[in-house]
């Protein structure tokens, strides 16, 4: 079987100094008191890429055969669709409180 | 009579081995666990009024400090799957052994922010934000505590005298286990303990 190529000590360590430095940058985001549409959009934009660089990288995504994709994918984009199926509720009752 | 073997070829079809075909199956069921639970979060928090900050309630501080625990150990975890993958098995324990204290530590400081917040009048029963806190970490927790057992059978393992490859396959299927934690408290982080 072939054996899949997986990153290296210090590409790890990279990685992990990426998310320790989004993580940093959440925090930084908060506590600078910004508005918090800008909070929102900053923190959603950081998790993603912490998301991201865990499954490409630890979980060795970005090395797998594209087919794996497949296997978190589905739910995945199930759950966001059930959310974003449930956004006009959640603008009624946003539109209701004004 | 003449009877037909049939022999399955070493390579399964997908190309995937089965154990770790396996084990993204079960994260499967894990994501779509976890997407009805912050999916019902989302829908709760912003179809209701006068949702509590996250800053006021929580130790945000505290939470912050468990989130890089956490990545760190999802950092010795990978490290571990090297040490594994080239055969160096006094690296693997210690990276093993480094995850599951790292693990526990999360869960320590997790038991003292329950209790911390218990004390100060936040409990499940507070409101809907400390019914989806709670439950939402809770749940995390739990998962956190069965890694950390996954952990110490691997080290029981890896304690062997010879690493075998069987072992070598359970380190980074249990890898995978635990890096889906890390995300699972990564989204958490965002969205229940700063938004």
């Amino acid at each position: 079987m072939k054996a899949s190529t997986h990153p290296t000590v210090f590409t790890y360590i990279a990685i992990y100094g990426w998310l320790i430095g989004l993580t940093l940058l959440e925090i930084g985001v908060v506590l600078a008191g910004w508005p918090r549409g800008a909070i929102v959009t900053i923190l959603i934009a950081t998790a993603l890429a912490k998301v991201l660089l865990i499954a490409l990288y630890f979980m060795h995504l970005k090395f797998d055969r594209r087919v794996v994709w497949l296997l978190p994918g589905i739910p995945v984009a199930i759950g966001i669709v059930f959310v974003l199926a449930l956004f006009p509720d959640m603008v009624f009752h946003l539109v209701l409180r004004m | 009579m003449e009877m037909k073997v049939l022999v399955y070829p070493i390579e399964p079809p997908t190309g995937i081995p089965t154990g770790k075909l396996g084990m993204w199956v079960f994260l499967v069921s894990e994501i779509m666990f976890f997407t009805g639970l912050i999916g019902s979060y989302i829908v709760l928090r912003l179809g209701s009024a006068g949702w509590p900050h996250p800053g006021e309630t929580l130790n945000t501080g505290l939470l912050a400090v468990n989130t890089l625990v956490l990545i760190t150990s999802s950092l010795t975890m990978a490290l571990a799957l090297n040490a594994a993958q080239q055969g160096r098995q006094a690296s693997l324990r210690r990276f093993l052994l480094a995850t599951a204290l790292l693990g526990l530590t999360f869960l320590g400081i997790k038991g003292y922010d329950y209790l911390h917040m218990w004390r100060r009048g936040f409990t499940i029963a507070s409101n809907l934000f400390g019914s989806c806190y709670y439950l939402l970490t809770g749940f995390h927790a739990l998962h956190v505590l069965s890694g950390v057992i996954v952990l110490t059978t691997l080290l029981t393992a890896a304690s062997r005298p010879v690493l075998s490859q069987t072992t070598v396959g359970r380190v980074e299927y249990s890898g995978l286990y635990w890096h889906f934690i890390d995300i699972v408290w990564v989204i958490l982080f965002a969205i229940l303990c700063l938004v």
